[in-house]
């Protein structure tokens, strides 16, 4: 049986991410994972719960490995693993908890946005979320998608006025549902002079200067989920307005 | 759309209560693409722009919203049709507000031959240290 090497194994992956593939590469680096899990641990025998958690990690960097980028994998996934490690001795010490409902991951996932945008000059991509926060890229999207749930309820009927649930696509939901029926550039012209100064200039950068919510986020001094925030209410504001003329 | 890329196709009651189904897929298959959070947000709110005109008519319970995305490299196309509507099929012209917000939100869009399509790609970005 001709031996293939970490290369091919990954190019592989990458071709068709099966599990049997991906296992491979596993049981190919365990050694890196318990070697590193007993460099954490007090104990000469190891603790089972780190490595564990090096398993666990040694898969994730499987997952995420990305050949082009010219790091070896055993780097790559070394550093995977302590991370995950430390993040395991952060969450038992400090009591760190991961964000489990769709509330918490639509916040954390926000506000890692905002944070990291504000860091990077740049809106971060999921995985970059998802290490930041130590939880799955599943979990960032289920993230993302938790105010859209609630937002099936804001096109059909009334919207929330939890102010957690800060969302532009549920604002911009609810405003599509009303200007449908006007179908008059006017009358949103009207609408937003209606609002108040600062948020008319955010809805006006937003939706006629073609800006991201980042950029104008930079523009006025605030940040990006503020100006979430501020569309938010100004679309429901102006449907509002809308609605009751 | 050519079928030149991997092609993903949902097929679910015509009514904007699936909207979310539609967000949700789209924004796993952007991850994928690479898409970053802006985009991905970009995109959902395309979505939620296409499916909201295609489920906006009085539909037989019969009806169905099909979207089919076709991923290709850094690019996701979307085609949102309806099916199961006889005399209804073809989707209705985008109304000023709409057509404003997908002029933010997405690379292109436009309707043919009764589908709603829309593309949009992911922005290069120089890779971080992994």
């Amino acid at each position: 049986m001709v031996e293939v090497d970490d290369d091919e194994l990954f190019a592989e992956f990458q071709r068709n991410p099966r599990r049997s593939v991906r296992n491979q590469i596993v049981e190919r680096h365990l050694g890196l994972a318990v070697h590193i899990a007993r460099r954490f641990s007090p104990s000469t025998i190891g603790d089972e719960d780190l490595q564990q958690v090096a398993m666990m990690a040694l898969v994730k960097a499987v997952d995420r490995y990305d050949p082009t980028v010219g790091s070896a994998f055993s780097a790559f996934a070394g550093r995977t693993i302590e991370g995950e490690i430390k993040r395991h001795f952060r969450d038992k010490t400090w009591s760190v908890r991961v964000p489990r409902s769709a509330k918490e991951l639509h916040l954390a996932v926000r506000r890692a946005n905002d944070e990291l945008t504000q860091r990077m000059g740049r809106s971060p991509s999921v995985p970059e979320v998802a290490e930041h926060l130590g939880i799955s890229r599943d979990d960032v999207i289920t993230g993302l998608s938790a105010a859209a749930a609630r937002s099936i309820g804001s096109i059909d009927a009334s919207t929330s006025e939890d102010d957690t649930a800060i969302d532009r696509r549920e604002a911009m939901a609810d405003i599509e549902t009303g200007f449908a029926k006007t179908d008059d550039e006017q009358v949103v012209e009207g609408l937003l002079e209606m609002l108040p100064e600062r948020e008319r200039e955010i809805v006006r950068l937003r939706f006629y200067e073609d800006m991201s919510q980042a950029d104008i986020a930079e523009r006025c001094g605030i940040s990006q989920m503020h100006v979430s925030r501020l569309l938010r209410r100004s679309f429901e504001q102006m449907r509002r307005t809308l609605d009751e003329g | 759309m050519s079928s030149a890329g991997e092609l993903i196709t949902l097929d679910l009651p015509l009514t904007a209560r699936h909207a979310s189904t539609v967000r949700v897929v789209a924004a796993s298959l952007a991850a994928d693409c690479g898409f970053n959070i802006d985009e991905i947000d970009d995109l959902r709110l395309g979505i939620n722009e296409a499916v909201s005109i295609m489920t906006d008519i009085d539909a037989p319970p019969q009806a169905r919203l099909v979207v089919e995305f076709e991923v290709r490299h850094a690019t996701i196309a979307v085609a949102v049709r309806r099916s199961g509507v006889d005399g209804l099929g073809g989707a209705e012209p985008i109304d000023e507000l709409a057509r404003r917000i997908l002029g933010v939100v997405v690379d292109m869009f436009e309707i043919s031959d009764g589908s709603f399509l829309l593309w949009k790609s992911a922005t290069p970005t120089t890779p971080t240290t992994q």
